[in-house]
């Protein structure tokens, strides 16, 4: 198994790639919106297109009814990222069917915090309009203001968390 | 922008290969794992640090320079727009979220994609909590949309020209690997 | 890893020089909306456009007058003369803007986003839907400006078209290719201005 390559170097290779995107979409790069599409179209199969388009915080999402995510930036971009984290994986031999916990905790209350903490950064991202990717780091670079409150808020709130949670992962 | 399938087709295609570059250098980093991102708040590593911040730094100065050298048009880049106070309680929620799930959006895909059942959860939880806020939208709306303060900047803020912004932020992060380099020799 | 020590040094060299050219030439640079109001308050500008004679002729800004660098290195203003210069591209402008400097001209400022900025700022100030009360007063501001040079001030301009800051300080915008200007240029001939 290969090593994890150099944080800084990662992180300028990163940057390089969000520059592409400014150059390449005008747009930075970005992850929660992604979720927020698909949620979308999950809700217009549930209750049809036409109740789901009625509800203000959906409707931005379904320009193209139930196929809408397939014509959505973010969500190819993650397409993206799950197939370069794969490879990049793959090439490393970090390739594992298992679940990254602390040592003291078993599987099944680490998958169902999973679950918890998915659920809590959702309802986040939304009001943040963005997530660590959308916000923090493209929204970041270019200096927007929430972004950096998104910045400052997140790490803040992961820092007074941590002493509440170190049977999970420590 | 037109409307041909051709030219959304690889509109998408950038998308797909800017993810993949994404993707690939998350992996690499680490940050695809669970353990090592929560690292960086119980002071194991700095990883997430690290990488968010040299990602930043690169692209603001890459950004500025190219501008400023008339090769890239950056006037036609979103800026997002700030809600100071929803993005404030978005913030702490989300980095409440992070701590407990350990993964964040983007790297909870890559998790999942290396076979990670924690990225799977984190996912699920993500659309499950984005579904709760749509269904809740109505009370929420007037939170949601409170403190609009349109495409703000931190230049506009300070009262700085952009550059001195620029630097006064690569400073500041150069200032904190500096001492998180200190710290590791020490310790 | 050895990489790092450069990366720190050239971080540092991009970041301290974005400082620099920021503070040193910021000075130097005029918003469009500023220099609107020293036309219209009657404070003597000689404003120079150094763009081509056909864009010239199809829209200046009003009181300029079309210059090239040769006729820079030539001309003999006052001392004491306000100059203010604009074109499409930036490298020629801030060359002009050297020019004019060593030649002795103390006040020379030179419109950071070209033409496009008056355009868009002055010229079709425009009114996001979801404008904020500051947005509102300052468009107002905007618009009685706008109408002073025959402009058309645009209402209920959705969001996304608003033209989007880039690190701007104090709301200006990010400089344009001058296709898009020649476009926007063009779309005020058909409507007549």
């Amino acid at each position: 198994m290969t090593r994890y390559a150099d944080p800084y170097l990662a992180g300028i290779g990163i940057g390089a790639v969000l520059l592409g995107a400014y150059a390449l979409a005008g747009q930075g790069l970005g992850a929660s919106g992604a979720f927020a599409s698909v949620a979308a179209a999950f809700t217009a199969a549930a209750v049809g297109t036409a109740q789901a388009t009625a509800s203000p915080a959906v409707a931005p999402y379904l320009p193209d009814g139930l196929a809408s995510p397939l014509r959505d930036w973010l969500v190819w971009e993650l397409l993206g990222v799950a197939a370069g984290g794969f490879a990049s994986a793959w090439s490393a031999g970090r390739l594992a069917w298992t679940t990254e916990r602390g040592p003291r905790v078993a599987a099944g209350p680490r998958l169902a915090a999973a679950l918890s903490g998915g659920v809590v950064m959702g309802i986040g991202a939304k009001f943040a309009r963005g997530c660590t990717s959308g916000q923090a780091l493209s929204g970041g670079a270019l200096l927007s203001v929430g972004s950096w409150i998104f910045i400052v808020a997140a790490f803040a709130a992961a820092y007074a968390c941590a002493p509440l949670a170190r049977r999970l992962w420590l | 922008m037109s409307a041909t399938a051709g030219s959304l087709a690889a509109t998408l295609a950038v998308a797909c290969a800017l993810g993949f570059a994404f993707g690939w250098l998350l992996e690499r980093a680490g940050l695809g794992n669970a353990r090592v991102l929560v690292g960086q708040f119980y002071f194991a590593n700095l990883t997430v640090f690290k990488v968010l911040f040299s990602a930043l730094v690169t692209a603001m100065l890459g950004a500025f320079w190219l501008d400023r050298a008339g090769l890239l048009d950056l006037g036609g880049v979103y800026v997002p727009e700030t809600f100071a106070l929803p993005q404030a309680i978005g913030g702490v929620l989300f980095g409440a979220g992070l701590l407990l799930g350990g993964l964040c959006p983007g790297t909870s895909c890559v998790a999942a994609a290396t076979g990670r059942a924690d990225g799977v959860a984190v996912m699920a939880g993500l659309v499950a909590g984005i579904l709760a806020f749509n269904f809740a939208f109505d009370s929420l709306k007037q939170l949601y949309a409170s403190t609009p303060l349109g495409p703000l900047t931190l230049p506009a803020v300070l009262h700085l020209p952009p550059g001195v912004v620029v630097g006064m932020v690569t400073v500041m992060a150069l200032g904190i690997f500096t001492a998180a380099h200190r710290l590791r020799r020490e310790s | 890893m050895t990489l790092h020590a450069p990366l720190f040094v050239a971080a540092l060299i991009l970041g301290g020089g974005a400082a620099a050219t920021d503070t040193l030439l910021g000075g130097d640079q005029m918003t469009a909306v500023a220099l609107a109001e020293r036309i219209k308050a009657g404070q003597p500008t000689q404003v120079f456009d150094l763009r081509g004679d056909e864009e010239f002729h199809s829209f200046h800004i009003p009181s300029a007058q079309r210059a090239t660098l040769g006729d820079l290195i030539d001309r003999s203003l006052p001392r004491s003369a306000s100059i203010v210069l604009y074109g499409d591209d930036r490298a020629r402008v801030v060359q002009a803007w050297a020019l004019l400097r060593i030649r002795g001209y103390r006040h020379v400022a030179y419109l950071r986003q070209g033409l496009y900025e008056w355009i868009a700022r002055v010229h079709q100030p425009a009114l996001p839907a979801d404008a904020t009360p500051g947005e509102r007063a300052e468009f107002d501001r905007l618009a009685a400006l706008s109408r002073y040079f025959g402009g058309q001030p645009r209402l209920d301009v959705p969001r996304a078209a608003m033209p989007a800051g880039y690190w701007t300080a104090g709301g200006d915008i990010g400089a344009r290719p001058s296709v898009e200007t020649a476009l926007l240029v063009a779309a005020i001939r058909r409507r007549g201005c």
